[in-house]
C-alpha cells in the first residue's frame, strides 16, 4: 500500500471508530450504514459483484436523487421507512467514495470510469452534506478531494 | 433528394437542426417531421397563448419555443463569436463546412424545406396523449428521437414502432448523462452510438457504435469564457454536429430502412451509467476540450495534502 493508500486506510478506520454500532439483524432491508462499513473494507480494490452494485446505487442516490436514506427496500427501492442517513455517517460515506476514487493512474478504462464516477458522487455528497445540519466535513477530507481532483486530467491513461 | 423511411419526432433546438441540416446537405430527407409544439414555455412553464384558438396558438407557440430553445446557441454566437469560430475550425475534422451548418442551425428554419410532410402537434410533453394518438394515426415504423425528456412506456410499447436515438457515448461503455464529457475524461475521445430506445437508461439494442478521434478546441488566442458558457457551447455545437454526422454517415447513408436495421442487445453487466457531472469534475473535462493558456494556469491545484498516517 502506498502512502496515500495508507492515509486513506487510517482515515477510514478513524471515521469508523467514532461511529455508533449498527444494530444487528437482517430484516430484508438494505441498511446503508452496513453497506458503508462493508465497502470501507473493500478498498483499495475497486468493488465487484454485489459491492459494485451497491456502490453504483449509492452514486445514483447522491447524484440523481440528492439524498441518502438509512434503509432501502431490496433493489435500492425507496420503501415505507424514509429516515435519512444519520448525519454522523456522512463523513464515512464521503470517505468511502473518495477511497474508490483515489487511484494510481493510468488504469483500465472500466476502473477509471468507476473511480471518476465515485469522485463525482463524492463531490455531490460534499455539496449535500454542507446543506445538512450537524455534518462537518473535515479539512483533511477536503484536501484529499482536491488532491484526487488534481490527478484527473482526462483521457485513458490519465 | 432521397427520402428515408423515417419520422423525425422534432423537439426544437440545436440537436434537431443539426440532424435536419446534415441530412439535407447529403441529399437525404426524412419522410415526415412531427414537430412537437409545447403548450407551455420551456423555461417558465407558463401556458403559451391559451386564449388563442388552436389555429393561431400553434404557430404562436412554435415561434415562442423557437426563440426559447435556441436562445443559448444564438447568445453564445453573439457574445463569443471567436469561440464559435474556433470550434467550427476544429469541427472540420468531423464534417465539411461546419461553419455553414452552424449558421443554418441558428437561422430561421422552415421545416417544409427538410421533409415532404410536416405535422405539428400541440403537446404538454412526450407523455401527452395527443402524441400517442398521432402515432396511432400516422403509424410510422421508425422514429428518430431528438430530445424533450424521457419517452414514456405508452409510446415505447406501441406495436411496430421503433424509436432510434443517437447517444453521445460508445455503448455499452458510456451510458447516461453528459456522455461527451465522460467519454472525454474516461476514454480520451468522443464516442457515438445509435440504439433503439427501451425502458432503461441507454440500455436498448445497439445498431452501431463508433469512437471518433480525440478533438479539442484551441482557444488560446481569446479570453477563456466561463465554464458554463463552454458547457453550453458543447451542447450547442459540438455534441449536435457529432451526433448528426454519425447519424447521416453511419446509420442512414447505407440507404437501409431504419426500421429494419439490425441491432444487437447490450450486455447490462458491461459499461457504466454516468450521471450529470459535478462542476469541479466538469472543469477537468472542459480543460481537456478547450485548450488555452489560461486553463493551464487555473489547472494548478492546491498543494494541501492529507495528514500523514499516524
Amino acid at each position: 500500500m502506498d502512502s496515500s493508500g495508507l492515509q486513506a486506510a487510517c482515515l477510514l478506520e478513524e471515521l469508523q471508530a467514532n461511529l455508533p454500532p449498527v444494530p444487528q439483524g437482517d430484516d430484508g432491508h438494505i441498511d446503508t450504514r452496513r453497506v458503508l462499513l462493508r465497502l470501507a473494507g473493500v478498498r483499495p480494490d475497486l468493488p465487484s459483484g454485489r459491492d459494485r452494485e451497491d456502490l453504483e446505487a449509492l452514486c445514483r442516490e447522491i447524484a440523481v436523487r440528492r439524498r441518502v436514506l438509512q434503509t432501502y427496500d431490496p433493489g435500492w427501492r425507496k420503501g415505507d421507512r424514509q429516515a435519512p442517513l444519520p448525519a454522523e455517517w456522512w463523513p464515512l460515506l464521503i470517505a468511502v467514495l473518495l477511497a474508490f476514487a483515489d487511484r494510481e493512474w493510468p488504469t483500465e478504462e472500466d476502473d477509471s470510469g468507476m473511480a471518476l464516477k465515485s469522485l463525482n458522487a463524492a463531490l455531490a455528497a460534499i455539496d449535500i452534506a454542507e446543506t445538512l445540519d450537524d455534518v462537518a466535513i473535515r479539512p483533511d477530507m477536503r484536501c484529499w478531494t482536491e488532491e484526487i481532483l488534481g490527478t484527473v486530467s482526462g483521457g485513458s491513461g490519465t | 433528394m432521397k427520402t428515408v423511411a423515417l419520422t423525425v419526432l422534432a423537439y426544437e433546438g440545436p440537436m434537431l437542426r443539426a440532424y435536419l441540416g446534415m441530412m439535407r446537405r447529403t441529399g437525404l430527407q426524412p419522410r415526415r417531421i412531427l414537430l412537437m409544439v409545447q403548450r407551455s414555455h420551456p423555461a417558465t412553464k407558463k401556458a403559451i397563448g391559451r386564449w388563442l384558438p388552436e389555429s393561431l396558438r400553434v404557430p404562436y407557440a412554435q415561434r415562442v419555443q423557437e426563440y426559447a430553445l435556441n436562445y443559448w446557441p444564438r447568445r453564445i454566437r453573439g457574445s463569443h463569436p471567436r469561440l464559435v469560430e474556433a470550434m467550427a475550425r476544429q469541427l472540420t475534422r468531423i464534417c465539411d463546412d461546419p461553419a455553414g451548418l452552424i449558421a443554418e442551425m441558428l437561422g430561421r428554419v422552415r421545416y417544409e424545406n427538410y421533409a415532404p410532410s410536416v405535422e405539428r402537434v400541440l403537446v404538454g410533453g412526450l407523455g401527452d396523449g395527443v402524441l400517442a394518438a398521432t402515432f396511432s394515426k400516422l403509424k410510422p415504423a421508425a422514429v428518430l428521437y431528438t430530445g424533450g425528456g424521457i419517452v414514456p412506456p405508452s409510446l415505447l410499447n406501441m406495436g411496430g414502432l421503433r424509436f432510434l436515438h443517437v447517444h453521445p457515448g460508445h455503448l455499452p461503455a458510456v451510458r447516461g448523462a453528459d456522455g461527451l464529457l465522460w467519454s472525454t475524461l474516461v476514454r480520451g475521445r468522443p464516442g457515438v452510438s445509435c440504439f433503439c430506445l427501451a425502458g432503461g437508461i441507454d440500455t436498448g439494442a445497439v445498431i452501431d457504435a463508433v469512437d471518433y478521434p480525440p478533438l479539442s478546441f484551441d482557444i488560446s488566442a481569446l479570453p477563456r469564457p466561463d465554464d458554463q458558457t463552454l458547457y453550453r457551447a458543447i451542447f450547442s455545437f459540438y455534441d449536435p454536429i457529432l451526433r448528426a454526422d454519425f447519424l447521416v454517415s453511419r446509420v442512414l447513408e447505407a440507404g437501409a430502412d431504419p426500421a429494419a436495421l439490425p441491432a444487437s442487445p447490450q450486455d447490462p453487466r458491461q459499461g457504466i451509467t454516468y450521471h450529470f457531472m459535478h462542476p469541479a469534475l466538469r472543469r477537468k473535462a472542459l480543460e481537456r476540450l478547450f485548450v488555452s493558456t489560461a486553463s493551464q494556469k487555473t489547472a494548478a491545484h492546491s498543494s494541501c495534502r492529507m495528514p500523514a498516517a499516524v
